[in-house]
């Protein structure tokens, strides 16, 4: 499904490149359930990015389902993303001025949905992540743990292949952390792609094969 | 998707209400004044354009004098226009027309006080707009004895009765009314009050000459008629007539046209029917109305941006869930068009609200209707494409460009901001601001300058009764003058043909015995023998009139130092004794200059002589502090011994001050504008220190932990925009000051641009911004610093 070769991230600083990634090598087949591990800076949301087209790597080549990422325009990039991955982020990213339901439609209006099949995905959604009493209120109005269901419950809206999470827990307590876990790994059974970042050991148990990062080297996989 | 995009919108703007407002008020106030400046500018552009064919309507003027001293009049001789109907076939219709005094019109005993009654030929009702209310205009004007009205006079005598028919009476010859049509619009040139038959004008020796007699005269030429062929025939009209007399004295008299249209912006005749608008005032109203947009929509664009930066991570979300750049852009360049709609709406509320005020200042009459005619209406609808486009553009542009992980990881939205620009913006902004404050102290200390000039004369305590033609002669002006003069509070009186600020005859003399091209226009004065001294005009060499003369004992004339100075005579002292032809008269005496118009021109050449006729002025030298018994014993007086004539009057340094109308009103417009800019950029920087406090929340507590003290922050705040505001002046100061000393340059007699004025300009502004960005930074250099922390 994801096949990465010899992918690098820089920045530049001053007159020099700073690396964050280098020459990270990596193939991921479909019903996976991955997590990426290392300390803090090891370079794991850089990876998790450019594996979901929210950023450009520096060098190396990147194919996505055959399709080699790295040499597609900006808008068939944006058609595969839309169509295939869902992201997940530690501080939710939910839009402030939408409500819960608002938040959940807005990635079906992107692409475009028709009324009434939107509002039954909505609706399916709500109640498969037992948010519906929270539809009205706004991210604000919520706790971290319920803020970061509706990031869940919005990645997952449109069925995608491919679910990628960067620190999904980091805000939680264990309790909350432990529920998002339980159903990542549902959903891994149910057929879904899972790439996390974590430096949560006890998250890490949930799948079934770990990467680790450190200063931007590929130091195991196994 | 849409209804998604405005609930953020609507959203966004409630949560930031104080931003919202600042924005598109002051976006509003920008539109609002653009509109104004729009209607005058189309008003003035307008004149004369609503007539039917009124590209193929001229008048025919003058181009009289000599070689070296040319002059364009506003007229002809009364013979061309029948000379015209007899031979000229692309002359499809001609009429004249001739401007009478202020009338007292009677009907029973109704009696109003006239001011615009003109004598007109037919062709006058058919070749201008004229809606005819009542009656025809079918050889409405063709008999001698009829008039006909326009609405507000015969409403004024009739009400709303059809007074065709009737018969009025002005002075003491009977008229009958023919015709009602619609009151004169504002945009023309030609104003009427009551328009008289010209078989009604009075016969008289100076008309149906060739030979001067300047009359208003207008043309339609038929169509597909070339004006240019038609303007060579008619140039020399006058010299087949009378050649071998204008030849003899070196005189020219060449006909030209002037499309009727043009007259109002473009022509500079003598004696033109009002006066006519200045071009100049079109152009600084315009530069001065889109200053204040451009302020305005400045700011629109700086908040715009501001605020779209804080909302990088909203930007960054949508990606994330899928949205394509294009449709990012739509939804930024949305919000604005939309933003900027509303601002136009508002601003169509302040354009109803001032109008009024607008249609005094600007001599308009406008409706608020008047400002949804198609082409307003599509300078609208550029106006809000043109800022919304560009205010949302650069947000729509740089937020949706950046890859979706740069901008959610962005904690502090200000990189994307561009801080350069912001500070750009408030220097232009400020630097505008800078350039109409000069420019409206300068028109202010001009307008000073003029009112505190000495004049050469007393201008005070005058009151000045335009008398009615033929109200007085020769035999009874003495006795007049003792009438009026029976009451201690009035302490002289004196006629004359003229007074400073109003019309004056004017001719061409040349001295006895010198060649005919030191031939000059000189203004005349027919006075009495009181003049100098009740409006103490000094005379400065040989004597003044005479106390009793008798025929040829009264030729002498005064003459100002201009007029010896034009004619090249050298020494005042000698100038007595010399003689100036056409009929050879004595100069006896000379007189200290003195203003007969504003300051705005140079003092003109001009004589004196004792009147004989033309008892036109009357000016009583009045005590203001016995004003009351003043006015009641003088219009008693009048009323005594006038009986047929409504008393009116006028105190002359007000009626001089009128000299100065067209630089009050530029003050004026220019005064509110400067001031509308200065608040509308004030009010930008309020927004933006507002948010970059909010953005330096973190930066201020952190310092405040550190030991800064309120004063520290207040300092650190506002530095930079002292900074800004600084620079703005030194760039405006050289526009405005070349701006200023240019248009100051076009006085005859100006005040000098000093400093102070510049100084002023600087620390108003500097206290505009100060007051702005002090209040927020005061907010936030006393916010606890724990609360500022916990937010990050
Ligand atoms: N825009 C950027 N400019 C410069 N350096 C960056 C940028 N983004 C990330 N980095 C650097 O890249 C490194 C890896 O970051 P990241 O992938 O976020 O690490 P992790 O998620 O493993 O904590 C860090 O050292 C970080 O400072
Ligand atoms: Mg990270």
């Amino acid at each position: 499904m994801i096949e990465l070769r010899n992918i690098a991230k820089y920045y530049r600083t001053g007159s020099v490149n700073t690396y964050v990634l280098r020459r990270i090598t990596l193939d991921i087949r479909e019903g996976e359930f991955i997590s990426i591990m290392g300390p803090s800076g090891a370079g794991k949301s850089t990876l998790l990015n450019i594996v979901g087209m929210l950023d450009d790597a520096s060098e190396g080549e990147y194919s996505f389902l055959g399709e080699p990422v790295h040499q597609l325009n900006e808008k068939k990039r944006a058609s595969l993303y839309k169509e295939h991955m869902g992201f997940i982020f530690q501080s939710y990213h939910l839009i402030d001025e939408l409500t819960v339901y608002e938040n959940l439609e807005t990635p079906l209006l992107y692409k475009k949905i028709k009324g009434s099949q939107r509002k039954s995905m909505v609706c399916d959604t709500l109640d498969r992540f037992q948010i519906v009493g929270k539809k009205d209120l706004f991210p604000n109005q919520l706790s971290g743990g319920q803020q970061q269901l509706v990031g869940v419950a919005r990645a997952l809206i449109a069925n995608p292949k491919l679910l990628l999470a960067d620190e999904p827990t980091g805000n939680l307590h264990s309790a909350q952390g432990k529920e998002i876990m339980d159903l990542f790994k549902k959903l891994n059974e149910e057929g879904t792609t899972i790439i996390q970042a974590t430096h949560s050991e006890t998250n890490s148990a949930y799948s079934r094969r770990i990467i680790r990062l450190h200063d931007g080297w590929l130091e195991s996989d196994e | 998707m849409i209804r998604n995009y405005l609930t953020v919108a609507l959203r966004n703007f409630l949560r930031h209400k104080g931003y919202a407002a600042i924005n598109i008020v002051g976006l509003a106030f920008g539109m609002a004044s653009c509109l104004l400046v729009l209607l005058f500018v189309w008003h003035e552009l307008s004149y004369d354009t609503y007539h039917p064919d009124h590209e193929r309507l001229y008048r025919i003027s003058t181009m009289g004098g000599t070689e070296a001293d040319v002059s364009l009049i506003a007229g002809c001789s009364e013979n061309v226009t029948p000379h015209l109907r007899e031979n000229y076939p692309e002359v499809e219709q001609v009429f004249r027309i001739q401007p009478e005094r202020p009338r007292t019109v009677r009907f029973n005993d109704q009696a109003v006080q006239v001011d615009n009654i003109k004598y007109a030929e037919n062709d006058l009702l058919t070749m201008f707009h004229m809606p005819v209310i009542h009656g025809s205009s079918t050889g409405a004007l063709e008999r001698p004895h009829t008039v006909v009205l326009t609405r507000p006079i015969a409403e004024q005598l009739f009400g709303v009765d059809n007074p065709v028919g009737q018969t009025i009476q002005i002075d003491t010859a009977h008229y009958e009314i023919t015709a009602v049509v619609d009151a004169s619009p504002t945009n023309t040139h030609l104003k009427f009050g009551i328009i008289v038959s010209w078989s009604s004008m009075q016969e008289s020796d100076w008309r149906h000459s060739w030979d001067g007699g300047f009359f208003k005269t207008y043309v339609k030429l038929a169509e597909g008629t070339d004006p240019d062929a038609f303007e060579s025939q008619i140039a020399t009209l006058i010299h087949e007539q009378i050649g071998e007399r204008l030849a003899e004295n070196n005189r020219q008299a060449i006909l030209f046209l002037q499309p009727v249209s043009d007259i109002h912006l473009y022509s500079h005749c003598r004696w033109e029917a009002e006066a006519p608008g200045n071009i100049n005032n079109v152009y600084i109203f315009s530069v001065v109305g889109l200053i204040v947009l451009l302020i305005a929509c400045l700011n629109f664009m700086n908040l715009s941006t501001a605020r779209a930066a804080s909302r990088a991570s909203e930007v960054g979300t949508r990606k994330v869930v899928g949205a394509a750049r294009t449709q990012l852009m739509g939804q930024f360049l949305g919000e604005t068009l939309l933003t900027a709609l509303l601002a136009l709406a508002i601003a169509l509320l302040l354009v109803d609200v001032s109008l009024p005020a607008f249609n005094g200042l600007a001599g308009t009459g406008y409706l608020f209707a008047d400002v949804f005619n198609p082409v307003m209406m599509m300078i609208m609808g550029g106006m809000v494409l043109l800022v919304g486009g560009v205010a949302g553009i650069y947000p729509a542009f740089v937020l949706s460009s950046h890859r979706p992980a740069h901008m959610l990881r962005q904690t502090n939205a200000g990189h994307f901001g561009g801080r350069n620009f912001r500070r750009a913006v408030v220097v232009i902004q400020f630097a505008l601001a800078v350039i109409m404050i000069v420019g409206t102290m300068t028109v202010y200390k001009q307008l000073d300058y003029m009112r505190e000039q000495p004049l050469g004369f007393d201008l005070k305590q005058k009151l000045v009764m335009e008398m009615p033609r033929g109200a007085v002669t020769f035999a009874t002006h003495n006795t007049m003058k003792y009438e009026f003069t029976n009451h201690p509070a009035v302490t002289a009186a004196t006629f004359s043909t003229s007074v400073p600020g109003r019309w004056n005859y004017q001719w061409r003399c040349f001295p006895t015995g010198e060649a005919e091209t030191n031939m000059h226009t000189i203004n005349w004065y027919g006075v009495d023998r009181d003049f100098l001294e009740s409006y103490d005009i000094e005379l400065i060499a040989g004597e003044t009139f005479l106390p009793d003369c008798r025929g040829a004992m009264c030729e002498g004339i005064l003459l100002n130092e201009a007029a010896v100075r034009t004619f090249g005579w050298g020494s005042i002292d000698e100038t007595p004794g010399k003689h100036l032809w056409a009929e050879n008269r004595p100069v006896i005496g000379v007189i200290r200059d003195f203003h007969l118009k504003g300051l705005q021109s140079p003092v003109e050449p001009m004589g004196m002589f004792i009147m004989g006729e033309d008892f036109r002025y009357l000016t009583l030298s009045i005590d203001v502090n016995n004003l009351r018994p003043a006015m009641t014993f003088v219009q008693e007086t009048y009323d005594e011994l006038i009986p047929d004539e409504l008393f009116n009057f006028f105190f002359l340094d007000e009626d001089f001050d009128r000299q100065y109308r067209a630089e009050q009103k530029l003050g004026t417009i220019f005064g509110a504008f400067a001031l509308l800019g200065v608040m509308i950029a004030g009010l930008g920087l309020f927004g933006m220190a507002s948010y970059s406090a909010q953005l330096r929340t973190k930066e201020i507590g952190v310092r405040k932990v550190l030991g800064a003290t309120v004063g520290n922050v207040v300092n650190l705040l506002t530095r930079e925009i002292i900074v800004l505001v600084v620079t703005a002046n030194a760039l405006a100061w050289p526009v405005a000051y070349l701006a200023a000393d240019e248009w100051l340059a076009t006085f005859a007699y100006h005040t000098s641009l000093g400093w102070m004025t510049f100084a002023w300009a600087a620390l108003s502004a500097l206290a505009v911004a100060v007051v702005a960005v002090g209040y927020q930074s005061f907010k936030a250099a006393r916010a606890n610093p724990v609360e500022a922390l916990k937010y990050e």
